[in-house]
């Protein structure tokens, strides 16, 4: 595995990695995550996220509950998977995404944003997993989750499992804060605070993330999978999801 | 390990082929109208419920071209236990067959600690309906037991041709993981869940017909959405087991009519 471009650009070590978190996990990367919102649509017509503290409450649910044991895991197990170049788990991690998330407009917001960020990251990394891999999404025997092309670019690039990790939790967090603030709407001075208060909880999170055994993959949040599918039929729609 | 086998055979109308069942299990067939193609077997059991160490093995094999509904006798009630109750489902259903199966709501008592699993193969043109229903535990006793088990774990897979295309990973544990935060219950206290995969049938027109049925419904939160072109899924938050139980059974009562009138159509035909 290579940099493709940029080739005479030498960064120190640890320089180097921090500047490919902030890159990937950069809110303003052209995936599409504003168009999502994951649910939160459905929560704030039906006026259960109204206030800073109602938003509060459906950020450290979808953070503990939802993306500790779905999205936030598959990005560590997909890490891992990249490094041991285990292409067929990484290729069944992605089917077993697909089989995992049951309300569609989640599954093609994932698909949609997951596709980019291969097309994006090909560009400039040399590796033959990564060509395999987006072959395999070419020849729909994969599909390209999110998650999970986040998991096989961070490893290629080097950076952390637990950086990876807490990169995409912080990346998801700041997609959920900036949606409501525009949503409930909430000023940008409250999104700030909540953005900053969640900061330890992506730390645990994280760890929890590390010691996760297998058989906890996907557990499935009921009302917020009802939610999700309640978001096809909303009258007025602003976000894909 | 407590168990009970059943494959289908098929002459004019789908048999019971072989069958198999150790106490307390007992396989029969309730089939009402005997020119019916479709077989229905119920499940019976002497037993009071699942108690400490009970593991149950339960194997079906729907045979191609043949139809089951398999159903049950009552609430499935988990009892307090230590090491932990266990139960594993496997399903095959061959071609152009087609399997039912909305068993009544299973209710963990207060203490009770239980792992699930259901693995089920299909073929692309085979057809399932398959529902299930969590409640909190005992709901009106003079000691509220609601969410007082100890853990409730059941992960379902749904294969067609070897490739995974559906997986439920349902996993409660009330001491550890709040229930009534937002995403999870948001103040219910029953589940239920149905997985519906045809290959016969416009799947948005199918949509739209169950959620005609689920609009109708008070006291209930339900989502409905399509897997591919051959499935949808429906979930459905409420807080009565038996409520729940005959909104999916009038769905999967439904299906085993129109199944039941194709299979007499194509008899017919030949």
């Amino acid at each position: 595995m290579g940099i493709k471009k940029n080739k005479n650009l030498t960064y120190t070590h640890s320089g180097g990695q921090l500047l490919h978190i902030l890159h990937i996990a950069d809110p303003t990367l052209p995936v599409g995550g504003f168009s999502h919102s994951n649910g939160l649509e459905t929560y704030v017509q039906q006026g259960l996220v109204k206030d800073v503290q109602s938003t509060i409450k459906f950020i450290k649910a979808m953070l503990e509950n939802n993306y500790k044991y779905n999205d936030g895991f598959l990005v560590s197990l997909a890490h891992a998977y990249t490094s041991a170049k285990d292409i067929e788990k990484l290729v069944a991690l992605d089917i077993e995404s697909h089989a995992l998330k049951s309300p569609m407009e989640i599954r093609e917001a994932s698909v949609k944003m997951g596709t980019r960020l291969l097309k994006i990251y090909i560009e400039f990394i040399d590796s033959s997993l990564l060509e395999e891999f987006q072959h395999q999404v070419k020849e729909k025997s994969a599909y390209g989750y999110f998650p999970v092309v986040y998991g096989l670019i961070t490893a290629l690039l080097e950076i952390p499992m637990q950086d990876a990790i807490a990169s995409f939790l912080y990346n998801a967090t700041v997609a959920m804060m900036t949606n409501a603030v525009k949503l409930v709407p909430l000023g940008q001075m409250d999104g700030q605070r909540i953005l900053f208060g969640t900061h330890t909880m992506i730390q645990e999170v994280t760890k929890d993330i590390l010691n996760l055994d297998l058989e906890m993959l996907g557990l499935c949040n009921p009302a917020f999978d009802i939610r999700s599918m309640q978001h096809e039929n909303l009258y007025s729609r602003l976000y894909m999801s | 390990m407590e168990k009970y086998h059943l494959k289908t055979g098929l002459r004019q109308h789908t048999i019971l082929k072989d069958v198999y069942f150790t106490p307390p299990f007992n396989l029969v067939e309730v089939r009402e109208n005997k020119k019916d193609l479709l077989l229905e077997v119920m499940v019976m059991s002497s037993s009071p419920g699942m108690l400490n160490d009970d593991h149950y093995d339960i194997n079906i094999e729907v045979i191609d071209h043949s139809a089951l509904n398999l159903q049950t006798q009552s609430y499935q009630r988990i009892y307090v236990s230590k090491k932990g109750t266990t139960q594993k489902m496997n399903v095959k259903v061959g071609k152009e067959a087609y399997f039912s199966y909305v068993p009544h709501p299973t209710v963990p008592h207060k203490g009770a600690n239980y792992k699930t699993e259901n693995t089920i193969y299909l073929k692309p043109s085979s057809t399932l309906v398959w529902g299930e229903i969590l409640t909190c535990g005992r709901k009106f006793m003079d000691q509220n037991e609601e969410f007082t088990f100890t853990k409730y774990h059941a992960i379902t897979q749904v294969y067609v041709d070897g490739r995974l295309i559906f997986k439920d990973n349902l996993y409660l544990m009330p001491e550890k993981i709040n229930v009534q935060d937002m995403g999870l219950y948001e103040g219910f206290t029953h589940q239920g869940c149905l997985l519906y995969i045809t290959p016969n049938a416009d799947v948005n027109l199918k949509k739209a017909s169950f959620a005609q049925i689920l609009e109708g419904v008070k006291e209930i939160e339900f989502g409905i959405s399509v897997l591919n072109q051959s499935a949808l899924v429906i979930r459905l938050l409420g807080n009565s087991g038996e409520l729940l139980y005959q909104i999916l059974s009038k769905i999967r009562i439904g299906e085993d009519e129109i199944i039941n009138k194709s299979i007499k159509e194509l008899w017919e035909q030949n």
